[in-house]
């Protein structure tokens, strides 16, 4: 089960630690949001359902350095709404990675949302992904980040006319 | 009309290079049929009873000729000499090859058009009024709005995977031919007392086996704030709408369950948050847009014919005027509607030699633009009324000049079970039928503007909830059998048609229809259309009569 960061280069996994374990803080670690809510760990990331609600973690998402959000299936996009709700409205500046179910198809929509890396089950096509994250060159939405959108680009070329 | 520039050619162009290699991992075995559906679908491409069919995107039913000739070319390239086009202003081909649908794709891409999102649960091909721009006394040209909803949600990275097919209508006039209730998102632009431009926004409506005529959830919504609003109604959507039920998944399913005040007071706490998001267009973007869709450059001074035309016309070219042509915004022209229902005919089929016929026509005739109805004709927008003669003369040359356009045998129809492997009855030959026992001129006329819908199953994609006569085939015990519904309308005045009692079977159905008609021509007070007939008398009278024991 190897991660991947957003240009599809290998990097160090997470551990996602059970609701009953003691933690161990010489690895980045992250745990469900309820143990996130009833144990106020320090150093703990945290791994999001599709379903999870953000404004009971709001004043803490700020501050932390990893999340993850998992897939229950491709087909469920509600975890592209939490990227872009984190990144966009709760000012959440850590690595966001996606984890579960995803398809090498969605890399791109998914950096675009602000996701930051993968893990990926064994077999994954890499290849694919990479691909797909890096194959249109612009989008009409402004995404995650500091490219513009193609509306951006519009404009910065009619300022220069 | 609109025109890509580099950064909408480029997508394009690109969307068919990754479907091209999305295919050729499907065809090595390297995706697997389950991950490729959803990606083949994203490009329009449905795998049917006989073959693939390749849904093509005509955004808000806008074609320039070039456009057509190459849809022509498509039809005879991959496909078997014809197209359908469809209730949703798109082109379907239905004899496609996986292996050469890329092709079809660099094609479309050569002519700025695609067959993004033409299927999958996603923001499908927005649609519009197909007068937009053309027809007198509207507020705007809802095609401006259309082209900003088409590039906000072609490639949305958030909403691409939402839990269901999600459809936006717009219509800038008071008059409603885009049946914008129908849809997830009907979108009405007008002028506030102010004149100012707003928009009144629909949500949830829509057909299938649960049908809604959709609420108003927001009036007056400046335009400048459309977009975000539309995030906020997708997120939402998104989010909170069911994926554990195919069938209970629209957001009209959404909109019911939580009622219109708590659905309308979530969307606006989202909206409120939204729109200090920097998510709509800065006015330089509008309005370039909207620079695109400035009126042609019409000719001034020219004679206003058209009462000339119907004086000392001939009894057929008098027949076509009446039926197929309306005044246009501009004086001196007219908009002329292509009916693509003969009498026996295929509703919305068009042939090879058909659509190059139509194209070199608009070419000519029509300021090089053509559009298409949800109703499944085509449309000539700016005809001089003094060419009028000419243009009739060229349709009568191809075969398109049935002058039925609005009367009952101006059918709607899905493709059916001849085609769809979603269907349960065949459509088209009921279609047919249908027009063959109305194929009297006379006898159209007598009856007056009736709209039947016909649809193959409970999905609905004929409109059947929305015909004054609606039609639904359904499977009983492995035999086809239709239902009869009345009263139902996609205008202005939206309402759903209401279940005659048990069905029929293929042989008896247009029987059925021809005993609604005549208890509607018996019962009618003078001038009254079969609509308001309906909705004055009820059921009642018409079951009392189709049912009666013989």
């Amino acid at each position: 089960m190897p991660a991947l960061d957003q240009t599809g280069a290998v990097t160090a996994q997470w551990h996602v630690a059970s609701d009953e374990e003691d933690l161990d803080h010489l690895r980045s670690t992250i745990v469900t949001l309820a143990r996130f809510l009833s144990k106020s760990e320090p150093d703990v990331g945290l791994l999001l359902s599709p379903d999870a609600e953000l404004d009971p973690v709001a004043a803490h998402l700020g501050g932390l350095k990893h999340i993850g959000v998992t897939f229950s299936t491709f087909k469920d996009g509600r975890p592209f709404s939490l990227g872009r709700l984190l990144r966009s409205r709760y000012g959440f500046r850590g690595d966001l990675r996606a984890y579960g179910a995803f398809i090498p198809d969605q890399g791109a929509f998914l950096v675009r949302c602000g996701f930051t890396s993968f893990e990926v089950a064994d077999g994954f096509d890499v290849v694919a992904l990479r691909k797909n994250i890096n194959h249109f060159s612009n989008a009409y939405q402004q995404p995650h980040g500091t490219a513009a959108s193609i509306v951006g680009l519009r404009q910065a070329r009619g300022a220069r006319l | 009309m609109y025109s890509y520039d580099t950064f909408d050619q480029t997508l394009v162009e690109q969307r068919a290079a990754e479907f091209r290699a999305q295919v050729a991992r499907r065809l090595s075995g390297d995706l697997t049929e389950e991950h490729f559906r959803p990606l083949r679908l994203l490009n329009g491409l449905y795998l049917q009873l006989h073959a693939y069919m390749l849904r093509v995107a005509i955004p808000y039913g806008t074609l320039s000729s070039r456009q057509l000739h190459m849809l022509a070319d498509i039809a005879t390239k991959y496909d078997r000499g014809y197209g359908h086009f469809t209730t949703r202003q798109n082109i379907q081909y239905n004899w496609i090859k996986l292996e050469e649908s890329p092709d079809i794709l660099d094609d479309l891409a050569a002519v700025e058009m695609h067959a993004i999102q033409t299927s999958g649960n996603v923001i499908r091909n927005v649609t519009a009024d197909h007068f937009a721009g053309v027809i007198p006394n509207e507020a705007d040209d809802p095609r401006i709005t259309c082209e900003i909803i088409r590039q906000w949600s072609t490639l949305h990275p958030e909403f691409s995977f939402l839990p269901r097919k999600f459809k936006i209508a717009v219509t800038g006039a008071a008059e409603d031919r885009a049946a914008i209730r129908f849809h997830d998102i009907g979108i009405r632009i007008r002028r506030d007392t102010a004149g100012v431009l707003v928009n009144d926004i629909y949500v949830g409506g829509g057909m299938g086996r649960t049908p809604f005529v959709g609420p108003l959830v927001r009036e007056s919504l400046p335009e400048s704030e459309l977009l975000s609003y539309l995030e906020a109604v997708l997120r939402v959507y998104n989010r909170y709408g069911r994926r554990d039920n195919i069938y209970k998944a629209r957001i009209k399913i959404l909109v019911d369950a939580l009622g219109v005040d708590e659905f309308s007071r979530q969307i606006e706490l989202e909206f409120a948050q939204t729109r200090v998001e920097g998510l709509d267009l800065p006015q330089e973007e509008v309005q370039r847009i909207r620079a695109f869709f400035a009126e042609p450059p019409y000719e001034t001074s020219l004679p206003s014919e058209l009462a000339k035309h119907h004086e000392v016309s001939t009894p057929a070219f008098h027949d076509w005027l009446r039926a197929s042509v309306l005044p246009h915004k501009a004086p001196g022209y007219a908009i002329v509607t292509i009916s693509l229902k003969p009498i026996g005919g295929i509703p919305g089929d068009a042939s090879t030699q058909q659509m190059h016929a139509i194209a070199s026509l608009a070419e000519r005739l029509s300021l090089d633009e053509i559009r298409v109805t949800h109703e499944q004709n085509l449309v000539l927008p700016h005809v001089r009324q003094i060419d009028l003669h000419e243009v009739w003369k060229a349709l009568v040359a191809e075969g398109l000049a049935t002058p039925n356009v609005g009367l009952v045998s101006d059918i709607i129809s899905c493709p059916g079970l001849d085609y769809c492997s979603l269907a349960n009855a065949r459509s088209i030959p009921i279609a047919q039928r249908i027009s063959e026992r109305f194929a009297e001129l006379k006898q159209q006329h007598d009856i007056g503007p009736l709209k039947i819908k016909i649809s193959g199953c409970i999905n609905g994609c004929g409109h059947h909830h929305a015909g004054h006569i609606g039609i639904l085939g359904v499977d009983r015990k492995g035999e086809e059998f239709y239902q009869i519904m009345l009263g139902g309308s996609g205008d202005e005045t939206a309402s759903i048609g209401e279940l005659l009692g048990p069905g029929f079977s293929s042989d008896t159905v247009v029987d059925a229809v021809a005993n609604v008609v005549k208890t509607y021509l018996d019962l009618r007070h003078p001038g009254e259309i079969f609509l308001y007939a309906v909705r004055r008398l009820g059921l009642v009278p018409f079951k009392e009569r189709l049912y009666a024991r013989s």
